[in-house]
């Protein structure tokens, strides 16, 4: 900046809500929710819209470049809070500026100091990360590098123009545009790349590119994930019914929190998110108003039905919520006898499509929350095999997730991978499932 | 002469309105930066895209483009039957509910066809 601006327009400016892009590394599924219901923060969606970089987890290497790349996709002025606890001392020589919260830090306060400090010119913005040339020199012909003969002649960067694919709905063969998306597209998992071929807006075809079990180069300190600590816990220690369906309950309606996020219902959203902040059984009434609220023909249902569709036959390789949504009635939870004392049948539904995934997410979060309150003090035996609020992610997830979203238009599909709660944290730190 | 003046009204909020912006553009020191390569790449999650953006897609909205127009068209066939139908009465009122229910019908068919969604 040239000069200072005004005293004035900097503590306007400096008390507005701040907008934060959140790139989530690995172990940092929970930051999105709690961010959602902390004052002063505004979580965007892209990073044009932001002006604090929000790195939260641990960051492969392979994972730097996108993220320097995002980094400078940030309009200036800019900043980035890394919320690690200590993950980020591989990279710490490629991202001098940023400011380093531990992970049981106040990452509200840090982000608001970051943006006060970028207003008032305390701080200069940071420089873009990389450098300011081409990765392929500029080939085209004519002025916008497509001249010559037709419309086909250059190469302006090393991109060509499209190539034309079959259509999938009425035979219009027209142009298809592969695009990388990932590995910080805010609705997908940390790490989770498709390359999408795009024929307008439908999905022509898709490859499941990486996902962060190819990428992990050793974990470094996660940020603690409050929804899974007491299943990560049963494995050595006895513990109680009551708490291990709480943090079931508070999974699910942190998944929904998102959800919401996604289908523009952000009120709804922090509702929800605030919710599973504090949650107790004596909140069952409030889960099954919102239930009935969603239900409403034109708030979530009708924008839900009908896509991605999983067969109950497909839905066992998914297994856990998926799986019952398509009427695969499996649950570990029914062979265990201090669930057989509380008389627990698991919740299913039959359409297997998105609606019916988060219905049965709400619906088993509202069970969740009624078995804590029936329980008791029953304790589960270290070691005994209980269903995750949500398993690994199927090992043939690069040919199943193809065959569900192909054909899908863009806004369907990316709904399709959401309410599928690919939880790849889990497959990383958690012992694999047992079959159920 | 008042035409002229109103011009001059609003001609004179546009150069303010300008001023303004202007005003507080070199208020607040804001300054015209180099805009890095990296900075210009579209956002999708972090990674360049390979292809040029310059692509034909399927319009697939031109079914609605089209029945708009066709009511649009309506619209310029019904002004002239408003300036007339107080004087020809009934009749007028008749002839111009045929005339919208053969539109309409029209509609309904696109419907039945599944002509109305986009995909």
């Amino acid at each position: 900046m040239t000069r200072p601006p005004s005293a004035w327009l900097t503590s306007l400016a400096s008390d507005a809500d701040v907008p934060v892009f959140v790139a989530r590394g690995l172990g940092a599924a929970a930051a999105k929710t709690l961010l959602q219901t902390a004052p002063r923060v505004r979580v965007v969606d892209s990073p044009r819209a932001a002006t604090v970089l929000l790195v939260v987890g641990h960051i492969p290497a392979a994972l730097v470049p996108p993220l320097q790349q995002v980094h400078d996709q940030l309009p200036r002025p800019r900043a980035t809070v890394w919320w690690t606890g200590g993950g980020r001392a591989g990279i710490a020589a490629a991202w001098p500026h940023a400011d380093v919260v531990a992970a049981t830090g106040d990452v509200v306060a840090a982000i608001v100091a970051a943006h006060s400090a970028l207003i008032s010119g305390a701080r200069p913005t940071e420089p873009p990360m990389l450098p300011d040339v081409d990765a392929v020199d500029w080939r085209g012909v004519g002025p916008y590098g497509h001249g010559g003969t037709g419309m086909t002649g250059g190469v302006p960067y090393g991109r060509p123009l499209a190539g034309r694919g079959d259509d999938l709905r009425d035979g219009l063969s027209l142009d298809v545009v592969p695009l990388w998306v990932g590995p910080f597209f805010p609705p997908f998992p940390a790490g989770f790349t498709l390359k999408v071929t795009f024929a307008g807006d439908v999905v022509h075809a898709v490859e499941v590119r990486d996902y962060p079990s190819h990428l992990a180069d050793g974990l470094g300190v996660e940020l603690p994930d409050a929804a899974d600590a007491p299943f990560a816990a049963l494995a050595s220690e006895p513990v109680a019914v009551a708490q291990l369906e709480l943090a079931r309950a508070h999974h699910h309606l942190r998944w929904l929190a998102g959800w919401l996020h996604l289908y523009g219902l952000d009120a709804l959203g922090l509702r929800v998110a605030s919710t599973a902040r504090s949650l107790a059984p004596d909140q069952v009434p409030d889960l099954v108003a919102l239930a009935r609220r969603l239900e409403r023909p034109w708030v979530l249902s009708r924008a839900t039905a009908g896509v991605g569709v999983i067969s109950q036959v497909a839905a066992v390789k998914w297994g856990g919520p998926v799986a019952r949504a398509s009427g695969f009635a499996a649950d570990a939870r029914t062979e265990l006898t201090a669930y057989r004392a509380l008389d627990f049948a698991p919740v299913v539904h039959t359409a297997g499509d998105a609606r019916d995934r988060w219905r049965q997410r709400l619906a088993e979060a509202i069970q969740s929350l009624e078995l804590a309150g029936r329980a008791g003090g029953a304790l589960l035996e270290p070691g005994t095999p209980i269903e995750a609020p949500t398993p690994p992610p199927p090992a043939e997830l690069g040919a199943l997730l193809p065959a569900l979203i192909t054909g899908a238009e863009w806004g369907d599909a990316v709904a399709t991978i959401a309410s599928l709660d690919l939880d790849f944290d889990a497959r990383l730190t958690r012992a694999p499932e047992p079959a159920t | 002469m008042v035409a002229l003046t109103a011009f001059a009204a609003i001609a004179s909020v546009l150069a303010a309105t300008t001023a303004l912006a202007l005003a507080v553009r070199r208020l607040v020191g804001a300054q015209r930066s180099k805009i890095t390569v990296p900075e210009r790449v579209p956002f999708a999650g972090g990674l360049a895209p390979d292809v040029h953006a310059w692509n034909r897609f399927h319009a697939r909205y031109y079914v609605m483009a089209l029945l708009f127009l066709t009511f649009d068209m309506e619209m310029v066939y019904m002004f002239p039957w408003a300036v007339v139908f107080r004087s020809e009465g009934v009749v007028a009122i008749g002839e111009i509910f045929v005339f919208i229910s053969i539109l309409a019908l029209g509609i309904l068919y696109a419907w039945r066809e599944h002509s109305l969604g986009w995909s």
